[in-house]
Order: C-alpha cells, then structure tokens, then sequence
C-alpha cells in the first residue's frame, strides 16, 4: 500500500526521487563509499532479489506498511547520539539543557509516559513539541560542530566529504557529497548520484548561510561552519527525521 | 503483489485531488467574521468531584428535611447539607451562615448559592447561568473528567474525542502565540490540526520557557535563520509526501510555524511572575492579592496568569484548574469548603480582571468576549458517610457564562429526595418526567458552542441536545 501510495504522490508531485517498488526498481547508490558509514541497507526483497549495499536478498515476501507516527521522546533520545556520535571526552552528543539531558528535563511536557500519571506517550507533533524541537536541534547541532573540531576529517559526522573551506562555489561536488551523506545519516533517505532534488534545498540552505555570514567579505571557515550549523538544524527538524 | 485496498485508494485519490490534509482545517470554520469580537473560552476545572451543596446546588440548612435524623429516615430525603458541621473546620464561612440566618442558602438574582460561594464570585452572578441535575453516567474520576472535556463518553478511561477547548481554538482559528493554553489541566486533541492542540503549563515559569528559545551559544545568525525559514517554507520530498498520507507531516509543518511564531515572541517579560514584583504586573498581581512567592502556586496565581495570557494577546481559549483535592471520603469540614472558596474566589477575581480590562480595538471588555465553563468530574453523596466525608455522586453541576448566553438563570434541578438527575424539557426548562431529558455534557457542549456560532458536528453520534432555554 505504501508503495503505491509514494508512486501516486511522486505522480503528481513531479518527485524525481526513485522509488523502491519492492525489487522492480533497485534503489541506487549514491556513493561509492558504502563500506563506510553511514551504511547503506537494501530495500526489502522482493521478486527479482534485493539490491544496493546492504543485507540485499529477496524473499518474495511483498513489504506492506503500518501508517507513519512520530518518534517517541524515547526514540529521540536514543536516535541523537547515533546519529551525532560522540563528543571529545567520548560522551554521546544529545541535547542538553544545563548539565541535564534535555529529553530527560522536558520529558513530562514532551508527553513522554511515566507510567504514573501519564501511561502512553503523546505522539502528536504539537507546537510545543516543535518549539522544544527547535531548542534540542540548536544545542544538538553546536556541540556536534565541537566535537568534529576535535575529529579527524574522517571521522567526523557533519563535514565528513567537504573540507573546512568548501563552499558551493569552490567544491561542489564535495558539498554535494557531503550533503548525501547527511541524507542518509540523519533521513535514511538514499539520494542518488544524479538526484538533485534530493539534495537541492539543503545545498541552497548551506549556501544562503554561509554567503550570509561572510557578508560582503571572503568566505572563511567560520562561515563555512555557520553553513553546516544551519544545515544541521534542517536536518533535524525535517519531518523525515521525526516520522517513520 | 501489494493489493489496493480500499483505504490507501482513499488516501491516494485525496492526495491526488489536492487535499494534503484529511484533518479539518486551522481556519475552517471561519465563524469569526471580519470585525467580529473575538471569542475567548474559560474552563475552569475542580478536580475531585465537588460538594455542590456548598456551592452550586444548596439547600436551606434549617428545613426539617434536612437535619441529619430526618434526612436519614426511612422516606427522608437523603440530603444533609451539614453546613453547621462543615463551620466547625471553616470559620470563613460563618459570615455566609449568619447573613443567611443559618439556611446557607445565598440568593442572588434568579441564582443561589451554598455557604462556600465568596463574595468575589457572587459579585458576578448576574452575568451566570447554572445547570444542575446534569446526569454524568460515572462515578469514576478520569471518565467524569474526561466526559466533561470532550463531551463525549470516554473509551474505558481513554479520552473520547477532542476537548472542548481545543475545538474552540480551531473553530475560532486561534489568537495569539500560545492561543490554546491548559494551565495544569489536561486536553485532547483527536481530529483537529496540532495547531490547535493545547500548550500545557503549571506556572509562569514554564509559559516563559515556552516562549523564550532555549539559550545556545552560539546561536544562528540572523541571516542562517532566515535561510532556514525559507527552506522550512520551501522543503518538500518524497519521503514527507510518503509520511503525509494521514496529514501528519502537514501537521507537523503548521506546528513548525506555530513554534517559530511562539518562540519568536516578545511576551515572555509578560509572564515574569516573580517577587518582588515587576512594575508592570502591580495591578494584576493586586488583581488577583497575589503577595508573596506561594501565592503564584495558589489558584489565585493560576488564574492570575490565565488572565494575563489573554489580555495580553496570547491566548484566546483557557483552562486552568481551580482546585485539585476535592475528592473528601473523609473528614470533608475544613477541607471542601475551604477549597471551594479559594477556587471560586480565584475565578471570581478572574471574570473582574476580564471586566475591567477592555481588549483592545473594541469598547468591550474581556469578559464579554468570553464564554466561561466550570465543572467538576461529578459531585459528592448528598448524606455525609460514616467517616465524615461524602462519596461519589451522579448528579452534577456547572456554572456557565458568555454573551450568547441568558444569564442569571438556573437551568435544571436535583430532586429534593437523594439530589437525582431529572428530566426537564430543554425549550422550556420545565421539569418532564414524560418527555423530557436528562441533561448530559454533550448538551453543554453544543449550547456553548452553538450560543457563539460554532458547529458541534463533532458531538453528532453523541445526540448532543442544546439547551434552548439558556441560549439569547
């Protein structure tokens, strides 16, 4: 059903994205990087076999779909260090309000059970969610751009392919790259090699920061990082990585 | 092979045709025309299931009927206010008593009262309407609660539909950054756009939070900010298309600008409750005789901060509860009473701040741009038990008010034996045993909305029935 529904939406959308129809069309890859996170799983068997990178293999089974709900606060405080990794001193990156993790400091407003007064979770994606939202996405994404400083190019998280100068002008492709891999990292939504639509919005994001924050001067790294900050922000307050 | 089954043919064909969004729009009622005056809500709750002897649905203490043998003897009426017992724990109420000559009865226009009404609510009766004899079908805390927020029967102890609250936000497209504000009460929001849902606080401290972005450092330049609003306005994938099929992401991005709009507001200094106390909060902390830190944590303070949110252009729809401990199995003197007050006298003080204060743009003050519900989850045993409390009661109250409202008017009675639910014509008001009904939340729900121009279609498979006789 959800297959369908994503073929009738792209119809009319004009969606440029490729679809996984269940093995009729393989998902592409976007890098050829896909022996190194973030990983690549294939999409679900289906007659003709799985495809891409990862576990692949094709059962037949067809893959049906319950409707799409909203990361539980829960969800969201295991998802951030996964995604964000860790910082320095080797502590996971999350959101934090003071010393206090701030999943745990705002669970009760966040709707989060306590099997006390509250014995489900609220799933609602309300404005105070979002507000709250915002705030973990702002200090989230601070303290990852702190700790890739303190990281190997290699290992860092937000500018794993693009250098601390790139911009869009001097090294898109390296832009590009990157922004795929953030794609995949924080949506898991695999944006092929020639797929522009995919990452278009981020890539004008980052490249209105950082023009931006340079002003009417030469781009520095500063402004390079600002760009990445602001990217980082979108990435974590898109839908696509609040819903699954 | 996947089949298409019925419901993703749905889905498709709406989101096909264009319409992205299966929920009832933000602005779909548009009942509030051009021009019009505004429509704020107030719902006050009492938690714990109040003594409506004392305060919505008394009885004259010095009847016959009344006194605890007479009431307890076989064919006796099963009803003893105890107001005498209930002066021994709570000398505030002997003023009541002895202007009363002891019945506890406080007539006020076509409105009585019990002992516990204080004189800061009895200053507004005209301007009140009360039902009583409201039949709740429970005698649970969270179903009587919840029936009353939604009107609707809940599911078990599942909220059944949305709160009362939050279809008024939606139906009166909302005003202000925090429009739907629960001041530690609980809402619901079932089938209405999350833009609607309501803001959950306990204090000022938390309204504060929620306007204030958290402070980072460092924080997004301004032109990174604005990058990313037109991203957040211009995004658009596949994937949320995908999650989008039950509205979800739509909701999501309404509540994104919803957020943006709150956190991006100038009236947090509005809510710096704090003491000593702020220049610009002298009058209401006055208002609401707030003089020290605990009074912010007294129904006084909840109130005094319902009344701030929306004649400061926050909120347009509020509920607050005025009291929390209502539930008196036991040893009621010196509790209920005392807790009526402070709640009504909290309320009461609330309807004279919208009185005195004009909202701005119009020569009408607050309070006649608002329509008003206070409950309670059910009511207590008109006979005290043996442990000198009162148990659980069907047979509820309310206290109603708003301009299309006829006031100074009780609608509804309990029987003078064992305070039971009647059935009473609702065009005439009449007590009918043949014909009538019982009167049930549902009925409260549509009349309120209706007396204002909103639809109650939501309330259709409860057979909500409007109290003619209370409507202008």
């Amino acid at each position: 059903m959800k297959n369908l529904l994503l073929a009738a939406l792209c119809t009319a959308a004009a969606c440029t994205a490729k679809i996984d129809d269940g093995g009729r069309a393989p998902p592409s890859i976007s890098t050829t990087d896909t022996d190194v996170p973030p990983f690549d799983h294939g999409g679900l068997g289906g007659s003709s076999g799985g495809s891409g990178g990862g576990t692949g293999g094709g059962s037949g089974a067809s893959s049906t779909s319950s409707g799409a709900q909203r990361l539980s606060v829960s969800q969201l405080r295991s998802s951030l260090p996964v995604v964000l990794g860790s910082d320095g001193a080797g502590a996971p990156v999350t959101w934090k309000i003071g010393t206090a993790v701030g999943f745990d400091a705002r669970s009760a407003t966040l709707g989060e059970a306590d099997y006390l007064t509250r014995v489900d979770d609220d799933l609602e994606p309300s404005p105070l969610y979002l507000k709250f939202m915002f705030d973990m996405a702002r200090d989230s994404c601070n303290r990852v751009i702190v700790a890739d400083a303190a990281r190997a190019q290699t290992a860092r998280v937000l500018t794993r392919w693009a250098g601390a100068t790139d911009t869009v002008a001097s090294n898109k492709a390296a832009v590009d790259k990157n922004l795929r891999s953030l794609r995949l990292a924080f949506h898991g939504v695999k944006v092929a090699d020639g797929d522009e639509a995919g990452i278009a919005p981020y890539r004008k994001l980052f490249d209105d920061a950082v023009k931006s924050s340079a002003g009417t001067g030469a781009i520095d790294a500063g402004d390079v990082t600002e760009g990445w900050r602001a990217v980082c922000v979108a990435l974590l307050t898109a839908p696509e990585y609040h819903f699954y | 092979m996947n089949r298409t089954s019925r419901r993703s043919f749905l889905e498709i064909a709406s989101l096909l045709s264009g319409g992205l969004f299966f929920k009832e729009t933000f602005l779909g009622n548009a009942a509030r025309a051009a021009g019009a005056d505004p429509q704020f809500l107030v719902m006050a709750y009492f938690g714990g299931g109040w003594d409506q002897l004392l305060a919505l649905d008394p009885r004259d203490a010095t009847a016959a009927q009344y006194q605890y043998a007479a009431a307890r003897a076989a064919g006796g009426s099963g009803i003893y206010p105890a107001y005498a017992d209930m002066l021994a724990g709570d000398v505030l109420m002997q003023p009541a008593m002895t202007a009363t000559a002891g019945t506890g009865v406080q007539v006020r226009g076509g409105l009585t009262f019990g002992p516990a009404m204080p004189d800061s609510l009895l200053a507004s009766s005209a301007d009140l309407a009360i039902v009583r004899g409201m039949s709740m079908d429970t005698l649970t805390h969270e179903v009587g609660r919840r029936y009353q927020l939604t009107g609707k029967f809940p599911r078990g102890l599942v909220a059944n539909g949305s709160s009362l609250n939050t279809v008024w936000t939606a139906e009166t497209a909302g005003l202000g950054d925090l429009p739907n504000l629960a001041i530690s009460t609980e809402s619901y929001n079932e089938t209405y756009p999350a833009a609607a849902t309501a803001v959950k606080v306990t204090s000022a401290a938390d309204v504060r939070t929620v306007l204030q972005p958290q402070a980072v450092s460092p924080i997004l330049k301004t032109g990174s900010e604005s990058a990313l609003q037109a991203w957040e306005a211009g995004s658009d994938s596949c994937e949320a298309h995908g999650y989008d099929a039950t509205g979800l992401v739509t909701a999501f991005r309404a509540s994104k600008a919803q957020a943006r709009k709150m956190t991006n507001s100038s009236a947090a200094a509005s809510f710096n409750f704090t003491f000593p106390v702020p220049a610009a909060l002298t009058g209401l902390y006055g208002a609401f005789n707030l003089n020290a830190a605990p009074d912010l944590l007294t129904p006084r303070g909840k109130a005094a901060l319902a009344a701030q949110a929306m004649t400061q252009g926050i909120s347009n729809v509020v509920s607050i509860q005025l009291a929390n401990d209502l539930d008196d199995h036991f040893d009621e003197a010196g509790s209920q009473s005392v807790q009526l007050r402070d709640g009504f006298d909290a309320l009461g003080r609330l309807i004279n701040y919208l009185k005195a204060t004009v909202v701005p743009g119009s020569t009408k003050s607050y309070w006649q741009c608002t329509t008003l519900m206070a409950f309670s989850e059910f009511s207590r045993t008109p006979m005290i038990n043996s442990r000198d409390g009162r148990d659980h009661h069907l047979a509820a109250s309310m206290l109603l008010g708003g301009p299309g409202l006829k006031t100074n008017q009780v609608f509804g009675a309990t029987s003078d034996k064992g305070m039971n639910a009647q059935k009473f014509n609702f065009t005439t008001g009449a007590l009918d045993a043949t014909n009538g009904a019982l009167i049930r939340p549902p009925d409260v729900h549509a009349t309120l909305l209706h007396s204002m121009g909103l639809p109650y279609d939501h309330l259709s498979n409860q057979s909500p029935r409007l109290i003619s006789k209370l409507l202008k």
